[in-house]
């Protein structure tokens, strides 16, 4: 619980300690927040007959998996590229540990597409949306940033030389996730 | 009469001297401003400023979001936030 409230208040800690059982579960949430939570919405709200657990659930599961890979290792070369001499292992067991607002972000996908005709149109609610949308692109950048200095170790000219690079790789990544179908990109 | 001036005098500087005491937090951002100079490191309001950041960062995330809500908002309308959804949710 310790370690949540530090993800969550304290990232800085929360990488020190860098508790990976958390990190990972944290993945994993998101994960199924994408896969599974949004097709149990869709059909509990609009009746939809898609499956919720079938073969294309688990070619999801498998890409969600992949994509975290692909960043952990993405960041992992930028950054070493840009002399950071911290191992692969580290950046695999502490990456999750940025994805509390990826999981706000996945849940909130689901809410918002599925009742999409709530929002659109509606000035008060549709601003109660978009201010937590640009509210958890904004605390990921910062934990971006965090991770980055306090993981990677890199300062000043390499810190921003690695937030461009690994920026453009999140865009590759966010667009093969949404190739995929993840409708959050697991990054 | 020499005596009661005398007494008048006494209370009148004591009186000053309570009031050109320092209270307590005049004595700690004192000792606060001290202690910053004598340590080499980071300046005081940059320690201040990553702090607010890396220190509950949602709670200025959703700060700074709350300011491009309301006035996206106020400026474009539900525009704006249509263009947000769709952005958010793949259109």
């Amino acid at each position: 619980m310790r370690d949540f409230l530090d993800a969550l208040n304290r990232p800085a800690d929360a990488f020190r300690r860098q508790n990976r059982s958390l990190a990972w579960g944290l993945v994993a949430a998101t994960i199924l927040a994408i896969t599974v939570l949004d097709p149990l919405l869709g059909l509990w709200i609009n009746g939809f007959q898609k499956a919720v657990l079938s073969a294309d659930t688990l070619r999801l599961i498998v890409s969600g998996i992949a994509s975290y890979a692909a960043m952990c290792a993405g960041l992992y070369l930028v950054c070493r590229a840009l002399g950071s001499a911290t191992p692969f292992r580290v950046f695999l067991n502490t990456w999750g540990l940025t994805y509390l607002p990826t999981l706000a972000c996945a849940i909130a996908v689901g809410f918002v597409e599925n009742l999409f005709f709530l929002f659109w149109g509606n000035a008060l609610l549709g601003m109660a949306v978009n201010h937590l949308f640009g509210g958890v692109l904004i605390w990921k950048t910062i934990l971006y940033i965090i991770f980055l200095r306090d993981v990677a170790g890199l300062r000043k000219t390499q810190l921003w030389a690695a937030f461009i690079m690994c920026g453009m790789l999140v865009l590759i990544l966010a667009f093969a996730d949404m190739a995929v179908g993840l409708k959050t990109p697991v990054l | 009469m020499k005596r009661t001036e005398d007494r008048w005098f006494g209370e009148a500087l004591r009186g000053a001297e309570r009031e050109a005491r320092l209270s307590q937090a005049q004595k700690e951002k004192m000792l606060a401003r001290v202690v910053n100079t004598s340590m080499p490191g980071k300046p005081l309001w940059r320690e201040r400023v990553e702090n607010l950041v890396a220190v509950y960062p949602w709670r200025l995330a959703f700060g700074l979001s709350a300011i491009q809500a309301v006035l996206g908002t106020l400026i474009w309308g539900t525009k704006y936030t249509s263009l947000l959804i769709g952005f958010m949710i793949g259109g």
